[in-house]
């Protein structure tokens, strides 16, 4: 993609011109990347029903991305025994927003269309908020999400509060999810209560994200 | 339908990766993990995707599990995302304390548990039992030799205001950096460039996205210009 084609792309997305400030230097310019502490890239994504949202949206909310490929094992590992649908319930039921993306390209391992996806949230037992499709893979890449699953946690303030791992095991087996620290539920849990979150990066772990 | 399709994905990379435990020396086994042809396994710190490799052991009373030492990894591009690995098969030596008073034969089973990846991932786990054939002592003796070995000299790792460098007497040049810890550099281009520096060289590196300071502990992988490879544990300077 030029850097016109991004620009524009980027614009119609409604993402923040700051995104890109200072990157138009190279021939394939490079969005900045997300960091703790800073503001969230912005976007505008539509969900698998139809329905258009805007991360600004949900300020005032905290906000979960789960990056995700219901083919990746690491991802089969956290949804065989309900794991991240009961994590997705319990933040949602704490008013949080929690929106899963699929950044797969078409012809991609885990590219779902619409209705793929509304046949696997129902099979599933989702609990997130929405599926965002994202197959030209743009808002994947301004957040830099390297893996499935890749996590990020948005405070009420739309600034960045955690990004990386959903824990600390990475392993593809699902009895290992309830032995390892859940870095996205205890990011939640301290930044509600008004502490300070005690681990705010990790090291993503996991399939590719398969742009 | 996901487990339809892994089963189906499954099948297509038949065989599976394959495991191999030779010993030709009392106290050492040679590891090898080969995945089937076309895909790659990962390193200790898998870069931006991934999952290192874990070895679980089924040993005898009275040895402990060993320290495995792997060949330095290769870097693999794909889908702009750089990751540390192997693409084809991935060698270690594993060395176990023999307790002198050990007297009978003993043996070991082991189960390598690793990420296989071509344009998909599928995880696996394959099992095998040491075989003890001294006709390879020579090929494991090479193996070894081809091991990083710790690095000699002054090394430094600097971190000043969030921009890493890295200060080292080493006579040759750095050409690659494989990072053990996986938030402390960008695994894209741990170096981004270097200079010569009162008879050291200063090697400015490049910040991981997920570094929140100075890390608390660092060592890496180096792979020089004539090929050698090393382990660094640098004194970290903050």
């Amino acid at each position: 993609m030029n850097k016109f084609l991004m620009i524009t792309s980027a614009c119609a997305l409604g993402l923040g011109a700051a995104v890109f400030a200072g990157q138009m230097q190279d021939s394939q310019p490079k969005p900045l990347t997300p960091k703790v502490g800073s503001p969230a890239p912005e976007f505008t994504l539509t969900d698998t029903k139809g329905t258009s949202h805007d991360l600004t949206d949900f300020r005032g909310k905290w906000v979960v991305l789960e990056w995700t490929n219901h083919q990746c094992p690491f991802v089969v590992k956290h949804y065989k025994n309900g794991d991240m649908q009961n994590l997705q319930k319990w933040a949602t039921g704490k008013g949080a927003i929690w929106l899963s993306i699929v950044s797969s390209g078409e012809g991609k391992q885990g590219y779902v269309t619409a209705d793929q996806a509304n046949g696997l949230m129902k099979e599933k037992g989702f609990n997130a908020t929405a599926m965002l499709l994202d197959p030209t893979g743009l808002v994947g890449k301004i957040y830099a999400a390297k893996t499935t699953p890749h996590m990020f946690v948005i405070n009420p303030e739309g600034m960045l509060a955690y990004m990386g791992g959903i824990d600390d095991n990475p392993s593809p087996n699902p009895d290992d999810v309830k032995k390892a620290r859940n870095h996205v539920k205890m990011a939640l849990e301290e930044g509600m209560a008004g502490k300070p979150i005690s681990v705010t990066t990790s090291q993503p772990y996991g399939c590719s994200v398969k742009y | 339908m996901v487990a339809i399709t892994l089963a189906l994905l499954s099948a297509q990379v038949k065989p599976m990766t394959k495991l191999e435990l030779i010993s030709s020396i009392e106290g050492e086994i040679a590891i090898t993990v080969t995945p089937p042809r076309g895909w790659h396994t990962y390193w200790l710190n898998p870069g931006d995707s991934g999952m290192p490799p874990k070895i679980t052991w089924k040993l005898p009373a009275g040895i402990k599990d060993p320290e495995i030492q792997w060949e330095a990894p290769q870097r693999i591009e794909a889908d702009g995302l750089v990751s540390y690995g192997y693409e084809g098969p991935m060698r270690g030596v594993a060395t176990f304390k023999i307790p002198a008073n050990f007297k009978h034969q003993w043996k070991a089973t082991a189960t390598a548990s690793v990420l296989v990846c071509k344009t998909e991932c599928i995880a696996q786990s394959v099992t095998a039992t040491m075989k003890f054939d001294r006709t390879k002592a020579a090929s494991i003796r090479e193996l070894r030799s081809r091991l990083p070995k710790p690095a000699t000299g002054n090394w430094t790792l600097l971190w000043n205001d969030g921009r890493p460098s890295l200060q080292t007497d080493h006579p040759t040049l750095i050409k690659e950096l494989f990072p053990l810890q996986g938030t402390v550099l960008l695994h894209e281009q741990p170096i981004r460039d270097h200079r010569p520096a009162q008879g050291q060289t200063h090697y400015a590196l490049n910040a991981s996205d997920l570094a929140t300071g100075a890390p608390k502990e660092f060592s890496a992988v180096v792979r020089d210009s004539e090929g050698n490879t090393f382990w660094i544990n640098p004194r970290i300077l903050p």
